[in-house]
């Protein structure tokens, strides 16, 4: 450990969040801290309305924030405008995905490929290869030349996490990418996914379908009310009496096992 | 792949010469006809049309109706006329300078109406245009009040000046038409699309609105320049907030092709005002029911319906229930090497209808 070595500032630091709308404590006090590098992604869980979908657009500043800090990389985002939030390496998707329906699939990640300025490789060639490798990552490589409104749900879905991957993210947040895909889509995904952590990119995705979340996660964090009530390990979390009783419902895996024995 | 850029230039280049073609024969017709009315008629078309382009860059590009273009058209007329009789300069310098006071101009109102949206930004924007017709009426000594100010050296009627302004008009239609699929008019047309989408991919929505603001405004007041060197005289009558609601009416009217709607918005105003002369107002009238026709009817505006050849391009909901949901069949002439792929795709990768067309759940269910 040689004293010249500082340490790797968090991919997100999280502390004191607060925010109501009108008289709804959406988030108070929350913290949450995700080391850079972490190997696996982590998941938020919680019941609708527990402040999942709040968290991410104050992280990526589309709605301000009552009070608090948040950090991503050493970067204040509080004191940054929303799309400065490219420039240090996080990329989001939408719960419903977010594309221009008339353009092809390439066109619409070319759009992300070209918000990175890396120098001389700026230019729309780069751009283009840029976005090629993103489609092909997320397997849609095919799919280059289709306009995105004629595709199936899960497959924009995935075109907007390739979006996101052309603009290079360090910090990848997910709003329920699985939701409304078919269970082939689903382990589609998290092979995808498992891909990226393998390279290096920290995820957060917020999910209700515990297979990916199991295939992919390896840290749970589930949310309660606009505050945390559990923070552990993903088996720890299935096995968490909390967790069932809160969000996966007492019978959980016990059903599995036990078959009609409850009832 | 990299020739997706260049076919969509090419396309675009095909409009630009029908484009241009159809103000090259306007323009010698004009000449043959040699009439002083149909002269002022097309020199008004031609202005028109700069106004509409003005238009289109606020409201076609990044959303931002406008109810200010004829207030700042006469910014740009007062500031020639100004400049001109006070200083002698010749016409480009004038020209140069009304397009600095639109863009001046454009600077400072974007800043206070930045935060609007819609509606609220159309109140603001008309708020401004009342501002400027009675700064006209009332800034005697810039202005010359209600009686106007005369315009030294003017050319009425004259075919060189018609000739110049139909270029210029068909010069900043082929500019948008192209910066439509530049890099930039593409990353504005994203902001237009969906503005917290493009946030969050990093585009700065606020520079690209305000530099949409700033070039319709410098736009439009480089085309008023030009109308005092037509004119001979100038007054508040010639920028109120009707001559705005007809630009606007005419955007709307023409729709959402940049070329053709531009175009046919422009050419419908100008022939009505032109065949109505004789009886004021009736333009506005006929204008309004066409407006509210066209809002009812075709929302996307005169170039918004489809013609039979471009059926590949029928919204989704129609392609998919004429099963024309294929790989790459939106775009006309896709991309070969795409299509190919889709059809040699390994099944088991390509999931569960996912190349395919959805024909079996579109097709009305049996019971």
């Amino acid at each position: 450990m040689s004293a010249v070595t500082a340490p790797d500032p968090a991919a997100l630091h999280v502390a004191d969040l607060r925010k109501s709308f009108g008289g709804v404590r959406v988030l108070h006090d929350f913290e949450l801290t995700i080391p850079a590098r972490s190997r696996a992604a982590v998941a938020i869980l919680g019941q609708n309305g527990a402040g999942k979908t709040t968290l991410l657009n104050l992280i990526t500043r589309l709605i301000p924030a009552d009070a608090g800090t948040i950090e991503v990389f050493g970067h204040n985002v509080l004191a940054a405008g929303a799309r400065h939030l490219a420039g240090y390496g996080v990329a989001r998707t939408f719960q419903s995905p977010r594309l221009l329906l008339d353009e092809t699939c390439l066109s619409n990640v070319v759009l992300g490929a070209q918000s990175i300025k890396r120098g001389r490789d700026g230019g729309n060639a780069a751009a283009m290869r840029r976005a090629a490798e993103a489609l092909a990552r997320v397997g849609l490589a095919a799919q280059a030349g289709r306009v995105a409104g004629t595709l199936p749900f899960g497959s924009r879905k995935l075109v907007e996490l390739a979006r996101a991957l052309a603009l290079q993210p360090r910090l990848l947040l997910l709003d329920e990418p699985a939701a409304g895909l078919s269970d082939l889509e689903e382990s589609r995904l998290a092979r995808v996914l498992t891909g990226l952590t393998d390279a290096g990119i920290t995820l957060l995705l917020i999910e209700h379908r515990m297979a990916l979340v199991a295939a992919t996660a390896g840290r749970v964090v589930m949310m309660d009310g606009g505050a945390i009530v559990f923070d552990g390990d993903t088996a720890e979390a299935i096995a968490s009496p909390l967790v069932r009783e809160r969000y996966l419902g007492a019978g959980f895996e016990q059903v599995k096992h036990e078959g009609r024995e409850r009832e | 792949m990299a020739n997706w850029m260049t076919r969509a230039h090419v396309r675009a280049t095909r409009a630009d010469l029908a484009m241009a073609a159809v103000f090259g024969i306007v323009a010698i017709f004009t000449a043959a006809h040699g009439s002083a009315f149909a002269t002022t008629t097309t020199i008004n078309f031609g202005l028109f049309t700069l106004l509409v382009a003005s238009l289109q860059i606020m409201l076609g590009f990044s959303n931002q109706a406008s109810l200010t273009q004829a207030g700042i058209y006469g910014v740009g007329a007062y500031v020639a006329v100004y400049v001109e009789t006070k200083t002698g300069v010749a016409m480009p310098v004038a020209l140069l300078t009304s397009l600095a006071a639109g863009a001046v101009a454009g600077l400072v109102l974007a800043l206070p109406l930045a935060r609007l949206r819609e509606h609220i930004l159309a109140m603001g924007t008309l708020a401004v245009q009342v501002i400027l017709s009675e700064a006209f009426i009332h800034l005697t000594s810039l202005t010359g009040g209600v009686n106007g100010e005369a315009v030294p050296d003017a050319l009425i009627n004259s075919v060189p000046v018609m000739v110049t302004i139909c270029a210029c008009a068909a010069g900043v239609i082929i500019a948008l038409n192209h910066f439509r699929i530049s890099r930039a008019g593409r990353r504005i047309l994203a902001v237009k699309a969906d503005e917290t989408m493009a946030v969050s991919i990093g585009i700065n929505v606020r520079k690209l609105r305000l530099i949409a603001v700033v070039v319709s405004f410098a736009l439009a007041a480089g085309a008023g320049c030009l109308f005092t060197e037509t004119a001979g005289f100038i007054s508040p009558d010639d920028f109120t907030l009707t001559s705005s609601l007809a630009v606007l009416v005419a955007v709307i009217l023409g729709g959402r092709s940049i070329t053709w709607g531009t175009l046919l918005g422009a050419a419908a105003y100008s022939l009505l005002n032109a065949e109505t002369t004789s009886l004021p107002g009736l333009s506005d009238l006929i204008l309004g029911i066409m407006l509210v026709v066209v809002l009812g009817y075709l929302p996307s505006g005169l170039t918004g319906f489809q013609v039979p050849w471009q059926r590949a391009r029928l919204p989704l909901h129609l392609a998919s229930r004429l099963g024309r949901v294929s790989g790459a069949s939106g775009e006309p002439g896709g991309d070969a090497a795409s299509m190919a792929a889709v059809a040699t795709a390994p099944a088991p990768e390509a999931g569960a209808g996912d190349g395919a067309p959805d024909l079996p759940r579109i097709l009305p269910r049996k019971r």
